[in-house]
């Protein structure tokens, strides 16, 4: 922290002044405030920077170049009065070495201590209170005495520019700005409650055309009042505009009567024009009507319908041919008929056959019965084929397998079985021999198992050879295992047991046994096998036998069974047929009690009834076409007779036409009454139309002289003519309606019209502002002359006060060359200086020097009134003395000396020379403070 | 002597605009416009519902010379209307219809009598065959008539009730132009039993023996006192040849009123705000069914006077309350509000100060104190006002302010300023 030391004695308050007479009141102001000291936060190049020790009187701070002393200045005054706006061309001393923009200045009234904060970031500054209370801006502003920036800079906180600036102004611009700046209110500035009335003047009144609020409202109120002149012209205007309607009307009703009668008369001419063939026609059909017999209208009547009937009876005529030609036809189609019916058919013979009695759907039950007999015999005998044909069959299979049973029949199974038998015995009593002769018989249980199974499968088969099921195969199948089974059992055995009676008796018993077997008495292994071979063949040929025989058993069965079934399907076949002979001899019956030929079958009996059919309707179409054909000729008759009867009452002979004569004829006759016709139409139409166009008797008979003689070249030229006239009257009559119909318009909008009342209510409107702009115009203008006037009075009076004090400083500083500062009578805005010769000098003719020591009179003058008036406020400058001459200096430093009586009075040096003249001139009290 | 009963109405002021009164909404500005002739129509209307045996108009029936044709138009389809039921219209024309301004009536409707400007005409009313009254009438020819026409009138000798009808300023009424001025005494020595008098537009009633009566207009037409509070016309009951009773009947449309707030003890807008909207409120009850045209006046000494010394603050109060009504019906407009407030400043303290404030206060004070010397700076100040096309327009305002209050507002004007932030 840098922190401001004091340098000097320092003694508080100023000492007086050496020599002459007081410069100054020597009266303590009312009020006196002065500064304690402030702090720097952060200003500028200066960081956290307190100034202290600061002497109610006069104070000097002393500092070297770049110490700060004029960002001290501007510090005090920023701090004291706000910040620039940063829209201002004023610096703003933003804090380059930290710091927080702003800071505090201690303030003194007496005893009472405030502390001011200002920040450039805070909205507003706090103020801080003797008893640390915040203190409002009004207590701010009562302790500055309500002096703003400007003042306090012009006059209490200069530096030597702005006190060289003064030079640059014009030396009423001088006068004005410390006068003006000088001169308050207990609250704003006059001059500035001044200027600002006068913005508000301007804003209401700028010259006769300026753009103002007055001067806008009385351009509108001409324009409403000439608006008003047009408006009520107007409607003063009614009665014209009634007249002028009537007379449009009058000429319009003038044009239309003169229009309508040019229009009558072009629509004779049209008339006479159309008329006039039309009349000359009709004279000429007066002239062949003459020439033309009358007919009778009865007669004229009969002829039109006939002639109207012309068509008709050619129609009919062509319609009698075609029937005609149509009953040749149905003759035909009964002759062919009559053939498909058979001889003996004649058309009285159909027209005798009943038709309700001969339905087709009779014929078909027949057809349906007949069908249902025949299929059942067919049937019938199919079955009773069938059967035979099965019959047959089965006695054709027995036969065949009794054929095939052997005769005689092989041996029975049992004796075969008994040889086999005795063969195994006989093989086990060879083995038991053998086995007495050679020891070390083998095992036999294998064996005996291997037979036993063997048997076992012999039994199997031979059950299902018993079945029958397995056929002749099975048998075979169980013969075989049950010679492997005696075979297996036999070896067995004859290996496993040796004979019980000795080698003797064994042989007995093998000769007794291969005699039983018709075997050699020691039969050898190949005769054993070879009879083994052969029963086993007897075993199966007896197998085969069995089966078969029971085969031609079961076949004796089934053909008893077929042949019952045969007889029974013949016994039917023999019903079917008598069914169907006893239904044919119905429909023969049904036949022949209807006269149909007993030939037909069913089919054919249908077919008969169609051609009946036919034949009957052919025999009716043809009666009728005849009896249409015969009603047609007598109308055609009919029509010639009448044809010729009114022919001859028209005076037209006809007798001895033909029909196409007498068509032609009654023709002819119609063709002349319509001629006749014609003519008297044409006649009447064209007296009617002339009656029509011209109703009047008299018109009437002026026209048929005018068709009978007039030219009608001459009427379309007089047509053109018309035309023309009547067109131009159209224009004026078109003109006239238009100008009727704005006269009209016109008194109508004068009669709805509220032009008037509008404008004059616009008018009304515009004076009441006006009333209250020149009213609010007056106050103002009031109310600034009043303040205007007071400046006035007040600098006129204060003036010499402040003149009177600046004087004696000057002439104390310039050592009695000038004696006063005097303000010319002439003139209000202008100073004068009095030198010591009594003459008088404008500014203009002081050098710098001079000129500045002047202007710090003034201040000086001006301060000490301000203080008078309002607040005694510090009189801080910054290094004026400078183009002082060290008299003057000395001068000048006496008479601050003599002003901090009453003032603080702060002195910023960098010249040490500068805080010695002071020191010296307040012998040594004025404090010295180095920054 | 038969009874009945006839209508006296003056000052129709037909289709002429309301005086004095600054842009209005649009509805009210049509509803102004309108407003004459609906108060004629109403007049037609009370004349028929009350039976009346005829209606008498004393002059100004139209505004000016330069009266528009609607008026006329719509006179004339009223004064028919009044025909077709049987009832007459006596009319005599006064210093704003004179007879020789001109006219968009060709021809008056039937049962219409327009008197003359020669001499005096006097008309007989006879009721069911009975001669029941004698209706004495003078137009004024021109404008500029300042001959006492009453002189002219006598009762005469016919029997019945004895009514004229004259557009006069009785006793030289000051406040109003001097047109065939008479004094009561003229009257009375006509011997008439009732004078249908126009032209004063307060309601009035001069004298009962014999009956001097002024109607009144019959709408509105300015913030004027005169032309406030409720206007119509005058119902007279006769029986036995003498009034039996005298009834006023408004017939006016639109009705101009005043209010007045005292801002002592408002501390804030909103406290000054609700105030207002309850006197023109309290208007609205007493004035009930017609659109009204109120004319608000703050006075008194409080703080409210400063917030209403802020740019446009007595505008925006004046716009704010206008919204408040906006769409009513029957409409209320403010027409304005005048700030009358003072400061709360002790202007003797300030004297005593001794500073600018003091010496501007002692500058006002003596030219309060000499009025020839305020006359003549006022004129000095006044100058821009007279050149050019200004000065035949401010020349022609009627409201100017007397030297004094102007005075009196500057004064408090420029104190306001120099002090402001004081309060």
């Amino acid at each position: 922290m840098t922190g401001a030391r004091e340098a000097g004695g320092s003694r508080g308050g100023a000492g007086r002044a050496a020599g002459g007479a007081p410069v100054f009141d020597t009266s303590a102001p009312a009020r006196v405030v002065r500064l304690e000291g402030w702090w720097v936060d952060g200003f500028g190049a200066l960081r956290d920077f307190e100034v202290g020790g600061l002497a109610p009187g006069l104070t000097v701070l002393l500092g070297a170049n770049e110490a700060g002393k004029s960002t001290h200045l501007t510090f005090l005054r920023y701090l004291l009065f706000g910040f620039p706006k940063r829209t201002t061309a004023l610096p703003q001393y933003d804090p380059v070495a930290g710091g927080r923009h702003g800071g505090r200045v201690t303030l003194l009234e007496g005893e009472e201590r405030y502390e001011l904060w200002r920040y450039r970031d805070d909205k507003v500054a706090r103020l801080i209170g003797p008893g640390g209370d915040e203190a409002g801006e009004h207590v701010l502003a009562s302790l500055l005495g309500h002096a703003d920036a400007g003042l306090f800079r012009s006059v209490f906180a200069f530096g030597l520019s702005e006190l060289q600036s003064f030079a640059t102004l014009t030396e009423e611009g001088v006068r004005q700005h410390i006068f003006s700046a000088g001169v308050v209110g207990a609250g704003r500035s006059a001059r500035e409650v001044s200027r600002q009335i006068g913005k508000q003047l301007d804003e209401l009144l700028k010259g006769t055309r300026g753009k103002a609020l007055i001067n806008d409202l009385l351009r509108d109120l001409e324009l409403r009042r000439a608006e008003l002149a047009a408006a009520v012209g107007e409607a003063a205007a009614y009665g014209e505009r009634v007249a002028e309607e009537r007379r449009a009307l009058e000429v319009a009703e003038e044009l239309r009567r003169r229009s309508a009668d040019e229009r009558l008369a072009r629509a004779r001419l049209v008339a006479l024009g159309e008329l006039w063939r039309r009349w000359h026609e009709a004279r000429a059909a007066e002239v062949e009507l003459e020439a033309q017999p009358a007919v009778a209208a009865e007669t004229l009547t009969t002829l039109r319908a006939l002639a109207e009937g012309l068509g008709v009876r050619r129609e009919r005529l062509q319609r009698r041919d075609e029937i005609r030609r149509a009953a040749e036809q149905a003759g035909r189609a009964v002759s062919t008929t009559l053939d498909e019916l058979g001889p003996g058919w004649a058309e009285a013979q159909v027209r005798a056959v009943d038709p309700s009695i001969v339905g087709r759907d009779d014929v078909r039950r027949w057809q349906r019965r007949l069908s249902a007999c025949a299929e059942a015999d067919a049937e019938a005998r199919r079955a009773e084929t069938a059967a035979a044909q099965r019959t047959a069959e089965l006695e054709s299979e027995h036969e065949q397998r009794a054929s095939r049973l052997p005769e005689p029949p092989p041996a029975p199974l049992a004796e075969v079985e008994a040889r086999e038998d005795l063969l195994v015995r006989l093989r086990e009593v060879r083995a038991a021999e053998c086995a007495a002769a050679a020891p070390g018989a083998g095992s036999r249980r294998p064996l005996l198992g291997a037979a036993a199974a063997a048997a076992a499968l012999a039994v199997v088969f031979t059950l299902v050879g018993a079945t029958g099921t397995g056929g002749v195969g099975m048998w075979l199948a169980a013969a075989l295992a049950v010679a492997v089974a005696v075979a297996l059992a036999g070896v067995a055995w004859g290996r496993a047991r040796p004979f019980a009676g000795g080698p003797g008796a064994a042989r007995e018993r093998s000769e007794d046994l291969a005699r039983r077997l018709g075997l050699p008495s020691a039969p050898s292994a190949t005769d054993l096998d070879a009879l083994e071979v052969r029963l086993r063949a007897e075993r199966t040929a007896r197998i085969e036998y069995e089966g078969l025989r029971r085969r031609v058993e079961d076949d004796d069965v089934a053909l008893g069974r077929a042949q019952t079934a045969l007889d029974q399907r013949r016994a039917e076949r023999a019903e079917a047929a008598a069914q169907l002979a006893e239904v044919h001899e119905e429909w023969r019956r049904f036949k022949s009690e209807r006269g149909f030929p007993a030939t037909l079958s069913t089919e054919g009996t249908v077919e008969w009834l169609a051609a009946l059919d036919r034949c009957r309707e052919a025999l009716e179409r043809r009666a009728e076409a005849s009896a249409q054909a015969a009603q047609l000729e007598d109308e055609a008759r009919e029509w010639e007779a009448t044809a010729r009867d009114a022919l001859a009452a028209a005076g037209r002979e006809a007798a001895h036409l033909e029909a196409a004569g007498l068509e032609q004829a009654v023709t002819e006759a119609c063709a002349a009454a319509d001629r006749r016709a014609e003519l008297e139409r044409r006649v009447l139409e064209a007296e009617q139309e002339l009656r029509a166009r011209f109703p009047a008797a008299d018109d009437a008979a002026r026209v048929r002289h005018d068709l009978a003689v007039g030219d009608p070249e001459v009427w379309v030229a007089g047509l053109h003519e018309a035309d023309a006239r009547i067109a131009e009257l159209e224009r004026e009559q078109e003109q006239a309606i238009r100008e009727h119909e704005n006269a009209r318009r016109r008194r109508e909008e004068l009669e709805r019209s509220a032009d008037v009342a509008r404008l004059q209510a616009e008018l009304e409107g515009l004076r009441a502002e006006l009333d209250d702009a020149v009213a609010r115009y007056r106050e103002l203008r009031l109310a600034q002359a009043l303040i205007d006037r007071t400046l006035r009075e007040f600098m006129r009076t204060r003036q010499p006060a402040v003149l009177a004090a600046a004087g004696a400083a000057f002439g104390r500083v310039t050592a009695g060359r000038y004696t006063a500062v005097l303000q010319p009578e002439e003139s209000e805005d202008d100073l004068r200086v009095l030198g010591a010769d009594g003459i008088a000098k404008t500014l203009a003719t002081l050098s710098r020097g001079t000129a500045e020591q002047l202007y710090l009179c003034l201040r000086l003058g001006l301060a000490r009134e301000f203080a008078a008036q309002s607040v005694a406020l510090p009189f801080v400058m910054d290094d004026c003395l400078v183009d002082f001459d060290p008299e003057r200096a000395a001068a000048m430093a006496a008479v601050l000396v003599e002003f901090a009586v009453g003032s603080q009075v702060v002195v910023f040096t960098c010249h040490p020379e500068t805080a010695a003249t002071l020191l010296e001139a307040s012998m040594g009290e004025a404090a010295v403070v180095e920054l | 002597m038969i009874d009945f009963c006839f209508v006296h109405a003056a000052d129709l002021h037909l289709d002429t605009p309301f005086e004095g009164v600054a842009k209005a909404a649009p509805e009210v500005g049509d509803a102004l416009r309108e407003a004459s002739l609906e108060a004629l129509d109403r007049l037609v209307a009370l004349t028929l519902d009350e039976g009346a045996a005829f209606l008498v108009l004393a002059g100004d029936i139209y505004d000016g010379a330069e009266r528009g044709v609607r008026a006329q138009l719509r006179l004339r389809r009223a004064l028919e209307r009044l025909g077709e039921h049987g009832v007459r219209t006596f009319i005599a024309h006064g210093n704003h219809d004179p007879l020789t301004g001109w006219s968009a009536i060709g021809a008056w409707p039937e049962g219409v009598h327009v008197f003359g400007s020669r001499w005096v005409e006097s008309v007989a009313v006879e009721i069911g065959g009975e001669m029941a009254a004698t209706v004495h009438g003078v137009s004024y020819a021109r404008r500029e008539t300042s001959e006492n026409l009453a002189l002219r009138f006598a009762r005469g000798e016919a029997p019945g009730f004895h009514i004229g009808v004259l557009h006069a300023n009785v006793g030289s009424d000051p406040e109003h132009a001097a047109y065939a001025p008479c004094s009561l005494a003229d009257l009375r020595a006509a011997r008439l039993d009732y004078w249908a008098l126009g032209h004063i537009h307060r309601r009035h009633e001069v004298s009962r023996d014999p009956w001097v009566m002024y109607p009144g207009d019959t709408q509105g037409r300015s913030p004027k006192p005169a032309e406030s509070g409720a206007k119509g016309a005058l119902v007279v009951e006769v029986a036995g040849a003498a009034v039996r009773e005298v009834r006023f009947v408004p017939t006016d449309t639109v009705r101009f009123v005043h209010g007045e707030v005292d801002v002592g003890g408002l501390d804030d807008l909103a406290a000054l705000r609700a105030a207002l909207l309850e006197t023109a409120d309290a208007l609205r009850a007493e004035h009930a069914g017609r659109g009204l045209l109120v004319r608000l006046r703050l006075r008194g000494r409080g703080p409210a006077h400063a917030v209403l010394r802020g740019p446009r603050a007595v505008d925006d109060l004046l716009d704010d309350l206008r919204d408040e009504w906006r769409g009513a019906t029957p409409f209320l407009w403010l027409e304005s509000l005048r700030d009358e407030t003072l400061s709360p400043l002790d202007l003797d303290e300030v004297r005593r100060r001794g500073d600018f404030s003091a010496e501007l206060l002692a500058l006002a004070d003596g030219l309060r104190a000499d009025g020839e010397r305020r006359t003549a700076l006022l004129r000095e100040l006044d100058e821009p006002l007279h050149r050019g096309r200004a000065a035949r327009w401010v020349a022609e305002l009627e409201g100017a302010e007397s030297e004094l209050a102007v005075l009196r507002r500057a004064e408090a004007r420029a104190l306001d300023l120099l002090e402001q932030g004081q309060a």
